[in-house]
Formats: C-alpha cells, sequence, structure tokens
C-alpha cells in the first residue's frame, strides 16, 4: 500500500499595497512570525529580486495542513508554529474574523478553500474544523483532467483576488492520477491611504537597485505627519521605519529602510520579527515628514517547501513519512507542492488629500525627508490583531 | 523657496523684470520696486514718489556711479552706528534668473538641525537673527542649531561664511501651533559677527511701519522649489519678487474655495504677498527668511517667511509675520535691536479687486460693474507704461 498522493498547497496573495503591525493578540503574532522567518530563509536564496509574502497567508495553510497531520507530521508544524491549531481554535477565528471585518474598510479577502478529487473520502472532522476556523470551503474537482482542474481553481483564485491573481496553478502541477486535493489560501487587500499622494507630485526620480544601477522611477511624494522612528540592530546597523496608515485605520503600511545605502537589507532582514515589529510601533512618533516612495507593482510567486524544510518541517514532503491521517485514513497523502502567489500595487490612490489635520502641514520650514529611494522592506500589517498580511523587500521597483 | 516656476517669469512679465535688464550693479532698493498705484495719483507726490522720479530722469552710467560711490562710502564707515547701517547691499544683478547674487542679499542666514538646512532667518545685528517661532519646536533644543550666515550655494563652503551655534532662542510666547499668531522668534548667536560685503543686517520696522499694497518686495531663501521637491545642489540661495497683498484681501482670497473644516486666518500680526494666480511663492525651508521691501534706498524686514496653503496655488498667497506689529516686543526682548522708522512713502491703495475680480470672473458681470472692472485694469495699464520706457 504504498500509495502516496501528493497534493497541492496553494496559498494565493495579493495587495494592492500596505503593511501591518503587532497587536494585543500575540497568537496572531507567532502565526505570522512562522511566515516571516520562511521571509528570512526566501530573500537568502533571492537576495536581489523582488520578494513578496504573505506571512498570514502562510500561517493559514500551515495551521489547515495542521488540522489534517498527525504524529511527527503534525508534531513538526506544531514546534515551527509554536501552537497547535486545536487548543486556540477559537482564538484563530476570531483573529480571522477581526482581519475581514468590514470595520476596517481596507478591502481584505481571505479565502481558503480544498479542492478534493471528485470521490475522495474525507474525515469529517478535518472540513469541520477547517470551515470553523480557517472559514475555508471544500469543492470537488477532477484532477483527472489536469487543465480543466487547473483552471478551476485558478479561476476560483482571481475571483477571490478581484483579478489580481491569476494563473496560479500551471496543469503540470497536477498529476491526473496521483493528485488528490488542493489547498489553497489566497488574500486580497485593497487599500486606501488614509492620505492620499497627489498625483501632480509623483515624478521620477531616481532609484538606486540592489544590482548598484540607478534606475529613474515614478515616485509619489508628500508633505505629511507619519509616525516614524529609527533603530539599529544588535550589530549596530540602523535603519528608519514609517507607518503609512490606510483609511480604515485598522491596516497600515511600514517601510524599513537602512540609514546608510551601504547597509544591505539582508543585514537587516535576519532581525525583523512581530516583536521587532511591535517595537516600532511602540517607538515611533508623529513626524510632520517629506515622504518620497516608488509607485509600483510586485508580484512574486514562490515555492514555500525549501524554506520551510529548513525551519524543520520536512515530513510533510516525504512520501515515506508524511502522515495526514486525520484528512483521510484510505490514502497516504504528502505535500508535493507548496506555491504562494502574491501581488502588491502602490499607488496615489487614498480617500483624502492631507492628513486629518491639515493645520499643522502649512507651515513652511523644512521638514525631514524619507525618501525611499534605495532596496527597502514594507510590511504590511492589520494593527488590531497584529497580523502581517503581507510582507516584502523590493530591491527594484 | 521660491518656486522654480518663477524661472517662467516671461509668461507674466513684472515691471520688476523690465528694470532688471538694465540694471548692472546698483544699491537696492532698485526703484523698480515702485508699487502699483505710486505713480499716478491725483495726490501730492510723497517723498518716496519724488525720489523716484528723479531717479529715472538720471540715465543709467550715471546712476550706476551714484551707486558705487555710496558703496565706497558705506564701507568706509562701517557699519556700526551710522543710520544706514542696516538695509544696505551691493547688487549685481542677474536678469530674469531665479538664482540671487552672491552678497545681494547679506541679511540671509541658513538655520540648521542637526546639520540640515530647516529655515531662513534674517540678521539684524552683530549678533541677533530674527526668525520663525515655528522653526523651533518645543522638544528640539537650541545645541543642535546652527546659523549659517555669509552663504550663497549651500553646498559649497567659501571663505566668507561664517557659522554660529545659538545662544539663546526667544519664541515669542503667543506662537502655539502653525497659523497662528506669534511666528516670530529671536535668536542670539554664540558670538558676534563682523560685517562683511556678505553678511549685513536689515533694518527693522518700527511699530507704525506701513508698507503700501502691491509694493514689490523679494523673498529669499533655500527651500523647496515646488511642492515636494527640494532645491539641487549646488543650491543657490533662491530670490523672488512678490507685491504686498493686505490681509484683508488675503483674508478674502483664502476664503475662496475654502475647506470648512481646515480654515485658513491670516491673523493680525500677518501680511501676505504673492499672486493671485499662484505658481510662484515660498515654499517649505523658506519660513523664518526674510520678505525684504525696499523704501528709499533702504531694505526693511516687512515680513518673515511663515506659512502658506501648498506652494504657489492660486488664490493661496504667501503669508508672513507683519514684523512691525513685533517692533516694542523685539525692542523689549534685546534692547540694542532698534527698529527704524520707515518714511511713509504712500497712502497704501485699497487692493479688494485682488479678490473681488475673482468673483466678477465667475459669475459674468453685468453691464453696470464693466466699469469698476475695467477701471483698475486700465490704470494698471497706465502705471506700467512709464517703465517701458525706461
Amino acid at each position: 500500500m504504498n500509495w502516496h498522493f501528493p497534493f497541492v498547497l496553494v496559498a494565493t496573495v495579493t495587495l494592492p499595497s500596505v503593511c501591518s503591525q503587532f497587536n494585543p493578540l500575540s497568537l496572531e503574532e507567532l502565526g505570522s512570525d512562522t511566515g516571516i522567518q520562511i521571509f528570512n530563509q526566501i530573500v537568502k536564496s533571492r537576495p536581489h529580486d523582488n520578494i513578496v509574502v504573505s506571512p498570514h497567508g502562510i500561517a493559514s495553510v500551515l495551521g489547515m495542513l495542521q488540522l489534517g497531520a498527525d504524529g511527527r507530521t503534525k508534531k513538526q508544524l506544531t514546534t515551527v508554529m509554536r501552537y497547535g491549531v486545536n487548543g486556540v481554535g477559537k482564538v484563530l477565528k476570531k483573529i480571522n474574523k477581526a482581519i475581514v471585518s468590514k470595520k476596517n474598510k481596507d478591502i481584505v479577502t481571505v479565502a481558503n478553500a480544498v479542492f478534493v478529487k471528485d470521490g475522495f473520502k474525507m474525515e469529517v472532522p478535518f472540513v469541520t474544523r477547517n470551515r470553523d476556523v480557517f472559514q475555508c470551503e471544500v469543492r470537488n474537482v477532477n484532477f483527472e483532467d489536469p487543465t480543466a482542474a487547473c483552471d478551476s481553481v485558478n479561476v476560483w483564485v482571481r475571483n477571490e483576488t478581484r483579478g489580481m491573481i491569476d494563473n496560479l496553478l500551471s496543469p503540470d502541477l497536477l498529476d491526473g492520477v496521483l493528485t488528490r486535493l488542493v489547498l489553497v489560501n489566497a488574500v486580497y487587500f485593497k487599500g486606501l491611504w488614509k492620505s492620499r499622494f497627489q498625483p501632480e507630485n509623483t515624478k521620477k526620480r531616481t532609484f538606486v537597485a540592489a544590482d548598484g544601477k540607478s534606475y529613474q522611477v515614478p515616485m509619489l511624494a508628500q508633505l505629511s505627519v507619519f509616525r516614524c522612528g529609527s533603530t539599529s540592530t544588535p550589530s549596530d546597523l540602523w535603519y528608519n521605519f514609517i507607518e503609512l496608515p490606510y483609511h480604515g485605520e485598522s491596516i497600515s503600511m511600514l517601510i524599513a529602510l537602512p540609514t546608510e545605502s551601504s547597509t544591505p537589507l539582508s543585514a537587516i532582514i535576519p532581525h525583523i520579527s512581530t516583536k521587532t515589529i511591535d517595537s516600532w510601533m511602540n517607538t515611533m512618533v508623529p513626524k510632520r515628514v517629506q515622504v518620497i516612495l516608488p509607485k509600483f507593482t510586485a508580484v512574486a510567486q514562490t515555492d514555500l517547501k525549501e524554506p520551510l524544510k529548513v525551519l524543520g518541517i520536512t515530513e510533510m514532503f516525504d512520501p515515506s513519512k508524511a502522515n495526514f491521517a486525520k484528512i483521510t485514513r484510505s490514502e497516504n497523502l504528502h505535500v508535493s507542492h507548496i506555491l504562494q502567489k502574491a501581488k502588491i500595487e502602490v499607488s496615489e490612490d487614498g480617500t483624502k488629500a492631507s492628513a486629518a489635520t491639515t493645520a499643522i502641514l502649512i507651515a513652511r520650514s523644512s521638514p525631514p525627508w524619507f525618501i525611499v529611494d534605495r532596496p527597502f522592506l514594507f510590511f504590511i500589517r492589520h494593527n488590531p490583531t497584529g497580523a502581517v498580511l503581507f510582507m516584502g523587500q523590493i530591491n527594484k521597483p | 523657496m521660491p518656486r522654480s516656476c518663477l524661472r517662467s517669469q516671461s509668461l507674466t512679465p513684472a515691471p520688476s523684470s523690465l528694470w532688471s535688464r538694465h540694471l548692472d550693479l546698483a544699491f537696492q532698493p532698485h526703484p523698480r520696486s515702485l508699487p502699483l498705484g505710486a505713480w499716478s495719483l491725483p495726490r501730492a507726490p510723497g517723498p518716496w514718489a519724488m525720489a523716484q522720479r528723479m531717479r529715472l530722469g538720471l540715465r543709467w552710467p550715471e546712476a550706476v556711479a551714484t551707486a558705487l560711490l555710496l558703496g565706497l562710502f558705506q564701507n568706509g564707515m562701517g557699519a556700526e552706528g551710522s543710520e544706514a547701517s542696516c538695509g544696505v547691499a551691493v547688487q549685481a544683478r542677474v536678469a530674469g534668473g531665479s538664482n540671487a547674487s552672491p552678497g545681494h542679499w547679506p541679511w540671509q542666514v541658513s538655520i540648521n538641525h542637526d546639520g540640515i538646512h530647516v529655515c531662513g532667518g534674517s540678521l539684524v545685528s552683530e549678533q541677533w537673527v530674527l526668525s520663525a517661532a515655528h522653526c523651533f519646536p518645543r522638544d528640539y533644543h537650541k545645541d543642535h542649531y546652527e546659523v549659517k550666515l555669509g552663504a550663497h550655494e549651500l553646498d559649497y563652503y567659501n571663505s566668507q561664511v561664517e557659522v554660529r551655534t545659538v545662544a539663546q532662542v526667544i519664541s515669542h510666547p503667543s506662537y502655539l501651533q502653525e497659523g497662528s499668531e506669534g511666528d516670530i522668534a529671536l535668536l542670539q548667536l554664540s558670538s558676534p559677527v563682523t560685517f562683511s560685503r556678505y553678511i549685513r543686517p536689515i533694518c527693522l520696522p518700527a511699530a507704525n511701519a506701513s508698507f503700501p499694497n502691491g509694493l514689490q518686495c523679494t523673498v529669499t531663501g533655500w527651500g523647496h522649489v515646488a511642492p515636494s521637491v527640494s532645491l539641487q545642489a549646488p543650491r543657490p540661495l533662491q530670490k523672488l519678487e512678490v507685491p504686498l497683498i493686505s490681509r484683508e484681501t488675503c483674508n478674502c482670497l483664502y476664503n475662496i474655495d475654502a475647506k470648512p473644516n481646515e480654515p485658513h486666518v491670516i491673523q493680525q500680526d500677518m501680511v501676505c504677498a504673492g499672486y493671485v494666480n499662484g505658481g510662484k511663492d515660498a515654499c517649505q525651508g523658506d519660513s523664518g527668511g526674510p520678505l525684504s521691501c525696499p523704501v528709499e534706498g533702504l531694505w526693511y524686514l516687512a515680513g518673515i517667511v511663515s506659512w502658506g496653503d501648498a506652494c504657489g496655488a492660486p488664490n493661496r498667497p504667501g503669508v508672513y509675520t507683519l514684523t512691525s506689529s513685533y517692533a516694542s516686543w523685539i525692542h523689549h526682548q534685546v534692547a540694542e535691536l532698534q527698529p527704524q522708522v520707515v518714511p511713509q512713502i504712500q497712502e497704501s491703495e485699497p487692493d479688494g479687486d485682488l479678490c473681488s475680480n475673482y468673483g466678477a470672473l465667475n459669475s459674468a458681470p453685468a453691464q453696470g460693474w464693466g466699469w469698476s472692472i475695467l477701471l483698475p485694469l486700465g490704470l494698471t495699464l497706465g502705471l506700467l507704461r512709464p517703465w517701458h520706457e525706461h
């Protein structure tokens, strides 16, 4: 009985621009932390690429898997994640609801689904727990026709991400004989800046990319009051950070930029965790500041398999060791792929011309400048929970 | 800073630019600063108007010679003590440009915070600089400031430049927040400076000083050349001629298309200068710097760059702290600072048409209104003519 049925695990992420912060619910921070660790692994192998991932999406997908895992496979997952989904299901559910709450105004859509081979028998608790905690829907699909199956997954993802994420899967990832299920997590975020960037202030400016070359890229400019600060890594490398809030007040983009242009992002990244981000949030002070920020779109597709293995999640990928007995007892399953595709768009769009208190923006002293004209990190953070919806490094906008 | 748009001056030729083409070397102020309305009018000409006419009667070479003699005299006398120890500068002019000439505005200083230019200021004595209160937030310590005097290009050091730390900052107590009254501050330099061609004080106007509406004054600074666009290296000092606008008219302009939740009020201690159409204005980084107005051969610090809605927006002229309203405060704080009586050159003409024209243009004027609009226009054209002839 050495049948091993791979299932493709897909996390899809979309974001038009933002970042997030810490929260009182440290559970979500643990989840996002796992995602940040994975990001650290990814950038090690691709230091000069633009990378965008969703730590919250990674945590959701791993959580969904955890519900179906057993034995050592489950142990590895809980060890890295530092929590068992079953023990904290209620809290997780609350967090997941808070993130998509209409109160946020910013549009966040998190869509989770399991695409199951027609006639495949799943354990009932796996289905109900996933539905309950992750609002995960179960859909049947005929993997024997990989092209059609791929299409139906991609159409679902495209709809859930309002067209932002296209072609998540390619048919060659599906095995018509072996594939039993595809697990998908999609995150879509459309934020409008609380303080809009005036399109007439957008000008081409020089961005010095990670390769040392200068590029002329359109950059947004705004004089406003933003919370910002600076800190250093344990090795005394300084970097600055700034919070650009979205209009619903609950989601913000955070940007971290090495103070010295000679400091590479790779020197800063290992220092960053949800704890670090929390400390930024606690030390930032509102300042009248002139912000210059590239207008950009970044799309990145990432295979999370290798980074997860480095963190110690190995068994679920191993056909001879993977244990997903809680998904089904009738067949041996393992994870063949875990993909995430994320997209972010940063533009001028916002809800109002300037910060709430424009009265403080009329004086004509020269404000400090926060010029993002070299590689930077960004985070889109749901502040009430601390969930990091997206994070990325931009080496060349 | 004066906006870069001022480089497109040719689009809206002002009388001043016509003048500057003729001037090579002369003492400031130029007669070019004749306010619209100063010529004319069936009033007895004031002393200033007469002086203007006399100057106009001179041929240029003579005028230049006179100016040079005066210059030597001034330098020979030294700056201290004499009546004309302030507000005098040797000025070599560049026509139509926005870069100032070195030594042209010797009272202009750059105020740095942690080594970064944040504001301008005006030298008013060997040891005192006048600037804007908002340049010195309460949580900033005076030790972080430095004053650079005699500078032209901020990015290059030259031997004329003097740098002083700040011994004392006296902000006016009524300044509370951006846009509030009292946006004025006195800075005591750590040690006195020696006046030179590049470092000289400007005259402080006395409390009763009245600068007529429309008077062409000059704002100078190293601020942004457009919103969110900083001055490019080597950052030469920028100058821009701006006509004075009365407080009442300015309030009227600021009420056009005003956002109800963002009221901007021109307070009693403020004066405006600039253009109804926008495009030319001071901007971020110019704060604290001088609005220098010429009266009978001397430059007076009529205003201090304070605030404005964006920079160079239509109907949003620059707003300046009216220095004369703080004459007694200044003297009270620093007894050695003596505001000067400004010769009353003329009565101020009403400038309400700057704002009411707006309404008229936007609601097709009835016939009966035509005259009141045509009249000021005709007057203006008439006033411009003498300038063209000279």
